[in-house]
C-alpha cells in the first residue's frame, strides 16, 4: 500500500507490520503473517505483538481514555456491591430527618470519625424544615456494622454494611435525604443498579440483533438487504424519545416491576439495533468484495461460516467502539423515561426516577442536594463517552499520538 | 561542501526526523544533492527510504508536530539572483509561500486525490497565476486555458469548468502538471509521478514531462522507485537508502557501471525483455530495516553480498567519495 | 438536482404509509381506549360510572369498530385536514397541534441555527491548533456538553432564572406580554425567551458536531489536496478555509441529519420541564390519558418532521458536493 504523504508513509511503514484490521490489505496480511512468523522468533520488539496487544498499548496511552474506564469498573463495582456500600435501606425513613443536608465527616482522636447530630427546625419564613448542627452530639460513625439484611449480589444472605451509625432514630446521610427521609447515598447505590444494567443490556440486546442482521444483510444483498433498508428506515423516522414514550406508556400497569423492567430493555433497544445494524451492513458491503472474503467461499465455506468466522472478527473492534458510545444514549433514555415518570416503577428505583423529586423548584431550591443523581448521570456518560473515544482512536492504526 | 554557483538546488547534509511516540525516526540523515539548471535529477530507492521526504524537506511541506529539520541547507538560486537557504526558512511566512508553485513546483503521486474535489479544475489553475503573477481575474483564466492546451488536455475551455472526479487518471496528472508549470517554475519536483497510472499512460506523461522540460527550460527532480523512468527521462541519477545517498552520477554511467552494491542489486533485479526465459529473477536478500533502528554509515550493511570482504570492517565510518568526476559512491569498497 | 428531489419525495411516500400504519398501532397497544382511562378517572374521584353511557359514548366516538376500520378512518381524514377528534380536549386535533408543532419546529430550527454557528467555527480552531492547551479545553468542556442530560440542565436553567434573576423563565413569553398583540416588542420577548431552551436543547448536538468537525478537518487536513494547495504557494488560512474546510464539512451535513432526531426528541422532554407549549407536555398527556387520535397525529408529525428534516439534509449535502450526484 502506498501513500504519497511522506509521514503517512512513516507511519504505514511500520503499521504494515503490524496486522491491520477490517482485512485492509488482506493478501499483504496473509502474506506478512508467514514472513512474521519466521521473523517473529528473532525480533523481540514491537512487531512481536499481537494486534490486540497493540491496541491495548495505544489505548493505554491515552490518559482520559483510561480515566473513563476506571470510573465505569468502579462505577459497576459499586452497584454490584450497593447494598454493602450503602449504610440503609432503599426505603429505610428517617422521620425525624425529612430534607436532611448533607452530613460533614468530623475527625478527632477521642472518638475517631463522627457526625454531628441536627436539630430540627421549622422556619416560618421559608414554611420549610431546617437543620442546625448540634455540635454537642456526636455519633461515631463504625465500620462494618449490622444493618438491614440483603442479599449479596443477590446469593449470600448477610447484614453487614460498610459503615454506619449505631443509634436508632438517626442516620448518617453523607448526601442528605430525601422527602420522606431515605438517605440519598443508599438510594443513589442501589438505584445505579438499575441505571447501569439497563444500560448494559439495552446494548447488548442491541449488538445481538444489530450485528447479525446487519452482517446478513450487507452481505446476502437482494431482497433481504431492500426489506431492512425499509425496516429501518421506517423506525429510524420516529424521534426517538416520543417513540419510546408511546411505547412505554403501552405497559400495562399492573405489570410486576421486573417485566416492566424487561421491557423497558427490549423498548430502548427497538431503535438501538437499526444503528449497529446500518454501520455494520456498510462495513460488511465494503468487505464483501475483499480478498480473504472470496478466498474463503472458495474453500467452500459456508455462508454461516463466512458471517461468524470472518466477517464478525473483522468488524468487532468497530462492533466494541460502537457499543460503548451507545451507552451514553441508553442510560440518558432511560433516566428520561424514569424523570418523567414513564420509566421504571417501584420498588425499582433508578437515578431517573430520583430526579422526579428534583422536579419541584421550591425543594430544588432548598434542598439542592436532590440535584446529586444527575451529576452522576453526568459522570457516568462522560466516562463512558472518553473510554469509548479513547477506544475508537486506539483502534484506528493510522492515528498518530 | 561551499556553495556551487552553477548550482540551481543544492542540498547540503540534509537531516531530516520524525519524533513518534514509538522513537524517532530519521527519515533522511545526511543528503547531499545538486541540481543544475534545465537538469533533469532521477532520485531512485525502494519504498521508506526517504526520497519523498526530502522532496517535501525543500518546500518545507512536512508537519511542523512532530517533525523537523535537523541540519543541512538547501541552498536555491531564486529567479532573480538572490541564493535563500530553505531550510531555514519560516515554513508558513511569505518567502517560501511566494517559492512555492512559483518557482519551485511540485507534483504528486495520486493524481485522484491530489486536486480538491470540490473545485473546477481551472479555478485551481488559475488561482495559482492570479497568486504569483499578479494578474486579474479573466487574464489568469485565459492563461490556464492555454497550459491545459499545452499539457495535451484536448477542449481546454471546457475542461476548464469541469471537476476532476469527472476526469480519467491521465488527464488529471496533466492539469496537475499543467497547474504547477503555470509559472514557469525553475525547478519542477515530480514525486512519483506515474506510479498510479497505467503503463500507457506513464508514457504519455512522461513524453509531456521531456518537452514541456524543454519548452520550459526547467529542472526536474524526479523521484521514483521505477528504473524505467529514470532511464528514460533522467540525465543524473542518485541512489538513496535508509535515509542516505549511497550512488550519484550519470544515467549512463550508474546504469551500465553501478558501484554500490545497492545498486547492482537493484540493476539485476530488474526484469529485462529479451533475456532468457529460464534465467531467475535475482532479488536483493534480506529486507529493509526497522526505521526506527537504522544503522549508523553503511545502512546496507546487513545486506551486503559484500560485507565478509576486509575493507568493511569499519561500516559505521564510510562517507560518500567521489570515485570519478561525476561519479559519488558511499561505500567501503570505494574509500 | 431536480429529478433527485422528486425522486426523494415519492420515496418518501410509502414510508410515510408505514409509518402511520406503525404509529397507529403503537397507539392502540396499551389496553382498553381513552374510555378505560375516563372510567378509571371517574370511579378515583368516587361518582359512579354508567356502564350504559360509557358504551353509548364509545359507540358514538366509534371506538367500538374494528382496528382496521378505525385506521381507515383516521387516516382517510388526512387529506380533508381532519386528524382526528381529542377527547381529552373535546375538540379536533387539528386545532390543537398546529401552535405546538410549530413551536417544536421553530425550537428546533434555532436550536441547529446556533449549533452551526458556535460548533463549526470552534471545531476548525481546535483542529488547526490540534494538542494546544485550549484544544484539551475545548474538547472537556464538548464531552461534558455531550454527558449532561438535557433535561437537567434545563432544570438548572429554571433553577437559575427564577432564583438568582428572579424572573419566570418557564414559558413562551412572560406574564406581561401574555395577552398583549403581536409587536416587535412581543416577538423579543418570544426571543428572550426561546433562546436559552435553543442553546441547552443544543448543547448536545453542539457538542457532537465540535468533535465531528474537529475530527474531520484532521482527516481532511491529511490528504493529499490539501498539501497540492500549499504547495502552490497559498496562505495556510487560505489553504485551510477554502479547500479543506471545504470537503471536511460534509460529513457535518450528514450528521445534521442525524441530530434532527435528537432536537425533536430532545424538545419533547425539554417542555415538559420549562413547561413550554411544545407538543411534549401535550403529548404525554395524551399518551397517559389514551387520547390516542391526538397522540398519533403528534407522532406522526413528528415523524414527518424528521424525515422531511432528513430529506433536506440529502439534498444539501447533494448540493454542496459534486462528486454527489442523483444517486
Amino acid at each position: 500500500m502506498t501513500t504519497s504523504d511522506p509521514s503517512r508513509q512513516v507511519r504505514a511503514s511500520t503499521s504494515t507490520r503490524m496486522r491491520i484490521n477490517g482485512g485492509l490489505t488482506p493478501s499483504d496480511d496473509v502474506v506478512e503473517e508467514k514472513a512474521k512468523e519466521a521473523t517473529a522468533r528473532e525480533e523481540e520488539t514491537r512487531y512481536g505483538l499481537s494486534q490486540w496487544q497493540l491496541i491495548w498499548r495505544k489505548f493505554l496511552r491515552s490518559r482520559t481514555a483510561v480515566a473513563g474506564g476506571l470510573v465505569i469498573i468502579a462505577l459497576y463495582l459499586s452497584a454490584l456491591c450497593a447494598n454493602f456500600l450503602a449504610p440503609y435501606d432503599l426505603e429505610e425513613r428517617f422521620i425525624e430527618c425529612l430534607y436532611a443536608p448533607p452530613q460533614a465527616l468530623h475527625f478527632d482522636f477521642q472518638t475517631g470519625v463522627y457526625v454531628l447530630g441536627l436539630e430540627k427546625h421549622f422556619d416560618l419564613d421559608t414554611l420549610s424544615t431546617t437543620y442546625t448542627i448540634d455540635a454537642g452530639k456526636k455519633m461515631p460513625v463504625r465500620l462494618f456494622i449490622h444493618g438491614q439484611p440483603y442479599k449479596f449480589m443477590g446469593l449470600v444472605e448477610t447484614d453487614i454494611h460498610l459503615f454506619g451509625i449505631d443509634k436508632k432514630g438517626f442516620g448518617v446521610f453523607l448526601l442528605g435525604t430525601d422527602r420522606q427521609g431515605r438517605d440519598m447515598l443508599s438510594r443513589m447505590l442501589i438505584g445505579s443498579q438499575m441505571s447501569l444494567t439497563i444500560g448494559l443490556a439495552g446494548v447488548l440486546l442491541s449488538l445481538i440483533i444489530g450485528s447479525v442482521l446487519g452482517v446478513a444483510s450487507g452481505y446476502y444483498g437482494g431482497w433481504i438487504d431492500e426489506i431492512m433498508q425499509r425496516l429501518i428506515e421506517v423506525i429510524r423516522s420516529f424521534p426517538s424519545i416520543p417513540l419510546w414514550m408511546a411505547l412505554t406508556a403501552a405497559l400495562p400497569q399492573n405489570w410486576p416491576p421486573e417485566r416492566v423492567y424487561f421491557a423497558i430493555t427490549v423498548i430502548l433497544s427497538f431503535i438501538g439495533w437499526t444503528w449497529l445494524a446500518r454501520q455494520l451492513r456498510g462495513k460488511v458491503l465494503a468487505l464483501r468484495e475483499e480478498e480473504f472474503v472470496l478466498a474463503a467461499q472458495m474453500a467452500g465455506a459456508s455462508d454461516a461460516r463466512v458471517i461468524f468466522k470472518h466477517l464478525i472478527p473483522a468488524t468487532l473492534g468497530h462492533i466494541i467502539v460502537v457499543s460503548t458510545l451507545a451507552m451514553p444514549g441508553m442510560i440518558l433514555a432511560e433516566s428520561a423515561l424514569s424523570f418523567l415518570n414513564i420509566g421504571l416503577r417501584p420498588p425499582l428505583t433508578s437515578w431517573g426516577v430520583l430526579l422526579q423529586e428534583a422536579q419541584n423548584l421550591q425543594s430544588l431550591r432548598h434542598f439542592p442536594w436532590l440535584l446529586f443523581p444527575a451529576a452522576f448521570i453526568a459522570l457516568t456518560v462522560l466516562a463512558f463517552n472518553f473510554l469509548g473515544d479513547g477506544l475508537r482512536d486506539a483502534s484506528d492504526p493510522y492515528s498518530v499520538q | 561542501m561551499s556553495a556551487n554557483p552553477n548550482q540551481l538546488l543544492q542540498i547540503q547534509d540534509l537531516k531530516t526526523y520524525f519524533y513518534t511516540a514509538d522513537g524517532v525516526v530519521r527519515a533522511v540523515d545526511g543528503v547531499s544533492l545538486g541540481i543544475a539548471p534545465q537538469e533533469v535529477l532521477g532520485l531512485v530507492g525502494e519504498s521508506g527510504c526517504g526520497k519523498t521526504v526530502t522532496a517535501y524537506s525543500i518546500l518545507r511541506l512536512l508537519p511542523p508536530g512532530y517533525c523537523r529539520i535537523e541540519q543541512g541547507k538547501i541552498l536555491f538560486h531564486r529567479r532573480k539572483g538572490e541564493e535563500v537557504d530553505l531550510a531555514t526558512v519560516d515554513p508558513r511566512g511569505d518567502l517560501i509561500r511566494s517559492i512555492r508553485g512559483n518557482e519551485i513546483a511540485m507534483i504528486f503521486q495520486e493524481p485522484m486525490t491530489s486536486l480538491s474535489p470540490v473545485h473546477t479544475v481551472g479555478s485551481q489553475i488559475a488561482e495559482a497565476i492570479a497568486l504569483h503573477q499578479q494578474v486579474g481575474k479573466a487574464e489568469a483564466q485565459k492563461r490556464a486555458v492555454h497550459m491545459l492546451h499545452q499539457v495535451g488536455i484536448a477542449m481546454p475551455e471546457q475542461c476548464m469548468h469541469e471537476y476532476p472526479h469527472r476526469f480519467s487518471g491521465g488527464m488529471r496528472q496533466r492539469a496537475m502538471i499543467a497547474m504547477a508549470l503555470s509559472c514557469n517554475p525553475r525547478l519542477l519536483i515530480a514525486d512519483e509521478p506515474t506510479t498510479a497510472l497505467d503503463m500507457t499512460i506513464q508514457a504519455q506523461i512522461l513524453e509531456c514531462m521531456k518537452s514541456l522540460q524543454e519548452q520550459f527550460q526547467m529542472a526536474i527532480l524526479i523521484i521514483t522507485h521505477n528504473l524505467g523512468v529514470v532511464a528514460e527521462i533522467a540525465d543524473r541519477v542518485a541512489v538513496m537508502y535508509m535515509g542516505k545517498i549511497v550512488e550519484s552520477g550519470p544515467v549512463r554511467t550508474i546504469f551500465h557501471h553501478p558501484l554500490h552494491p545497492y545498486t547492482v542489486g537493484l540493476m539485476q533485479s530488474v526484469p529485462r525483455m529479451g533475456r532468457h526465459v529460464k534465467q531467475r529473477l535475482i532479488p536483493i536478500p534480506g529486507s529493509v530495516p526497522d526505521p526506527f533502528s537504522i544503522p549508523k554509515g553503511c545502512a546496507f550493511f546487513p545486506r551486503c553480498p559484500a560485507k565478509k570482504n576486509r575493507a568493511c570492517a569499519n561500516p559505521e565510518d564510510v562517507t560518500l567519495a567521489e570515485v570519478e568526476p561525476g561519479h559519488l559512491v558511499r561505500c567501503c569498497l570505494y574509500q | 438536482m431536480v429529478t433527485f428531489i422528486i425522486r426523494r419525495l415519492l420515496g418518501m411516500i410509502p414510508t410515510l404509509f408505514l409509518v402511520s400504519i406503525l404509529t397507529f398501532i403503537i397507539i392502540q397497544l396499551p389496553p382498553g381506549d381513552f374510555m378505560t382511562s375516563l372510567q378509571a378517572q371517574v370511579a378515583s374521584s368516587g361518582s359512579g360510572a354508567d356502564e350504559a353511557a360509557m358504551d353509548n359514548l364509545r359507540h358514538i366516538y366509534g371506538l367500538d369498530e374494528p382496528i382496521y376500520v378505525q385506521y381507515i378512518k383516521w387516516v382517510s381524514g388526512f387529506f380533508r385536514g381532519d386528524f382526528g377528534y381529542s377527547f381529552d380536549w373535546k375538540c379536533p386535533v387539528g386545532e390543537l397541534i398546529a401552535d405546538r408543532l410549530a413551536l417544536t419546529l421553530l425550537l428546533s430550527v434555532f436550536s441547529l441555527g446556533f449549533m452551526w454557528l458556535i460548533a463549526v467555527p470552534i471545531g476548525i480552531y481546535s483542529a488547526t491548533h490540534q494538542y494546544a492547551k485550549s484544544d484539551h479545553l475545548l474538547t472537556l468542556v464538548a464531552f461534558i456538553g455531550l454527558s449532561v442530560p438535557d433535561f437537567l440542565l434545563g432544570l438548572v436553567y429554571l433553577f437559575i432564572g427564577i432564583f438568582v434573576f428572579g424572573t419566570s423563565v418557564s414559558g413562551l413569553v412572560s406574564d406581561t406580554m401574555e395577552k398583549a398583540p403581536w409587536s416587535l416588542e412581543k416577538i423579543i420577548d418570544l426571543g428572550n425567551h426561546l433562546l436559552w431552551p435553543a442553546l441547552i436543547l443544543g448543547a448536545g448536538g453542539t457538542a457532537q458536531l465540535m468533535r465531528i468537525m474537529r475530527g474531520s478537518l484532521l482527516e481532511t487536513l491529511g490528504q493529499q489536496f490539501v498539501t497540492t494547495a500549499r504547495a502552490k504557494g497559498l496562505k495556510e488560512t487560505i489553504v485551510v478555509n477554502k479547500y479543506a474546510v471545504r470537503v471536511a464539512i460534509n460529513p457535518l451535513i450528514s450528521v445534521m441529519g442525524m441530530q434532527l432526531p435528537q432536537l425533536v426528541s430532545g424538545a419533547t422532554v425539554l417542555g415538559v420541564v420549562l413547561s413550554l407549549p411544545t407538543t411534549g407536555p401535550m403529548f404525554l398527556r395524551a399518551l397517559t390519558n389514551q387520547d390516542m387520535y391526538l397522540a398519533g397525529t403528534f407522532l406522526l408529525f413528528l415523524s414527518l418532521m424528521l424525515m422531511t428534516g432528513n430529506l433536506l439534509a440529502d439534498i444539501a449535502l447533494a448540493w454542496v458536493d459534486p462528486r454527489i450526484q442523483y444517486q
